[in-house]
């Protein structure tokens, strides 16, 4: 042991106080998903437009892609929760393979609900946008619907990333640019659930930029920014 | 299974149950570690240096370099504890900070290269090592450029270069991160040797004190 170490362990037992572990990893998950769940649940009772189940069984490629983007909201959450924890690789692997592998299957969806018949035009695009009339958008058109379900998914992502937040700062990332990349994405999956689940538009092509845009957008907009703070909380 | 066998398979178990006996004991410090008790966080460190260190060692064959890695290690285990759940095994937790400070160090390397910084030459580093670096015993011109130094730069400098002090050791003095120092240590030696350049044109000392002799090599910029 050399002298150098030998003080500075002893600076670092002098300069020892008590702190508080970090939550268990699933009762981080447990609160981030409830207050999603809630959040999402207003917005749903809230929004007159959501597609009613028999809407949802005309496009069978709607559930397909609102069940693949929860695993990727889910993934993403295990992922970057696990990520503030050094040891929990395994976690962390399991969440980003559940992330990324729900982000292609939902493209997967979109793609084939696009390439398939009953695409909706009309009334769709008229509920959808009724709803925030207060965009004032000129007139309704898929490119209108898209850039305005993009923003409104990323506004409501910020309720989790605000939840999200608090939890990374206090952890010790051992990779900061990918779990920049992970919780944008699974903030941005998270806002973009409750976007789909709530817009009144059954157009895969819509679904396909406006609302998996949303953690497409968010990842690379926060990617830079996000690592560099967790890499300096890191020290 | 015969006698070898047996005897090898024992001593595999015993070695197992002597493995988790020593996990069960170091988690158990780091709990005691989490709750501020100052005994039970040295004996912790002290245990955990040599797997540490072999760990360190496996990877990194230069001797100061691998003393700087070992003493990031254990400045980001104290950072870092509050990540440690109690529940959990200390081994792992302890190795992904370990394996992330290797990773930290050939990053760090590949991205300043081998850089020398032709700063203090040989006879001031060797006062510096007999335990008498402080400001005063340099040449005028060298005092005088360091006093120029924004504080965060001159602090650094002589943290690491004058009183010799490891990186991991200046950043806990200073409070601030292993990379902010090394930041702020590396703009210093820029700023110094930009000054001392100007001091010295063609080589020439303009002070009284006398040109370093022999071919020694430089002294590096930075400890890791």
């Amino acid at each position: 042991m050399s002298e150098s170490t030998d003080r500075l362990i002893s600076g670092l037992v002098d300069g020892l106080e008590p702190v508080a572990p970090v939550p268990r990893l699933r009762s981080a998950c447990g609160v981030v998903w409830l207050i999603w769940v809630l959040f999402s649940g207003f917005i749903l009772w809230s929004k007159p437009a959501a597609p009613v189940w028999s809407e949802w069984t005309a496009q069978p490629f709607y559930p397909m892609s609102l069940l693949a983007l929860l695993a990727a909201a889910f993934g993403g959450t295990l992922s970057a929760l696990a990520s503030g924890q050094p040891g929990r690789a395994g976690s962390e692997r399991l969440g980003l393979a559940v992330c990324a592998g729900g982000l292609l299957a939902a493209a997967v969806a979109c793609l084939l609900g696009m390439s398939s018949s009953g695409s909706h035009t009309g009334g769709e695009i008229a509920a959808s946008t009724s709803w925030l009339a207060s965009l004032s958008l000129a007139s309704p058109s898929h490119a209108a619907a898209d850039l305005m379900c993009l923003r409104r998914g990323m506004l409501m992502a910020l309720v989790p990333a605000v939840v999200f937040l608090p939890f990374l700062a206090r952890g010790w990332t051992t990779h900061p640019m990918r779990a920049a990349w992970v919780c944008a994405t699974a903030v941005g999956a998270l806002g973009a659930v409750t976007i789909h689940s709530s817009c009144g538009l059954l157009e895969p092509g819509h679904w396909l930029v406006g609302h998996l845009g949303i953690p497409v957008v968010l990842s690379l907009v926060s990617l830079y920014p996000l690592g560099l703070w967790l890499k300096r909380r890191r020290g | 299974m015969d006698v070898t066998e047996v005897v090898l398979s024992r001593d595999d178990a015993d070695r197992e149950r002597a493995n988790a006996d020593r996990e069960r004991e170091l988690a158990a410090l780091m709990r005691g570690a989490q709750a501020g008790e100052a005994d039970a966080y040295r004996s912790l460190l002290t245990s955990i240096q040599p797997r540490i260190r072999s760990m360190v060692r496996a990877k990194i064959h230069d001797d100061a370099a691998a003393e700087d890695v070992v003493q990031n290690a254990l400045l980001s285990i104290h950072r870092g504890r509050r990540t440690y759940r109690p529940e959990r095994p200390f081994g792992p937790w302890m190795r992904a900070i370990v394996r992330n400070s290797i990773i930290d160090h050939f990053r760090d390397r590949k991205r300043r290269g081998d850089r020398e910084v032709e700063l203090i030459p040989e006879e001031w580093a060797d006062e510096r090592a007999q335990g008498g670096g402080s400001v005063e015993t340099l040449p005028p011109e060298l005092a005088a450029a360091l006093r120029a130094l924004p504080d965060g730069q001159r602090e650094a400098v002589t943290l690491v270069q004058i009183e010799g002090l490891s990186v991991a050791e200046a950043a806990l003095r200073v409070g601030i991160s292993v990379g902010a120092i090394k930041v702020r240590a590396h703009r210093g030696y820029r700023a110094l040797r930009k000054a001392l350049e100007g001091e010295r044109p063609g080589g020439e000392w303009k002070s009284s004190t006398p040109p370093p002799t022999g071919s020694r090599r430089p002294q590096k910029g930075g400890r890791s």
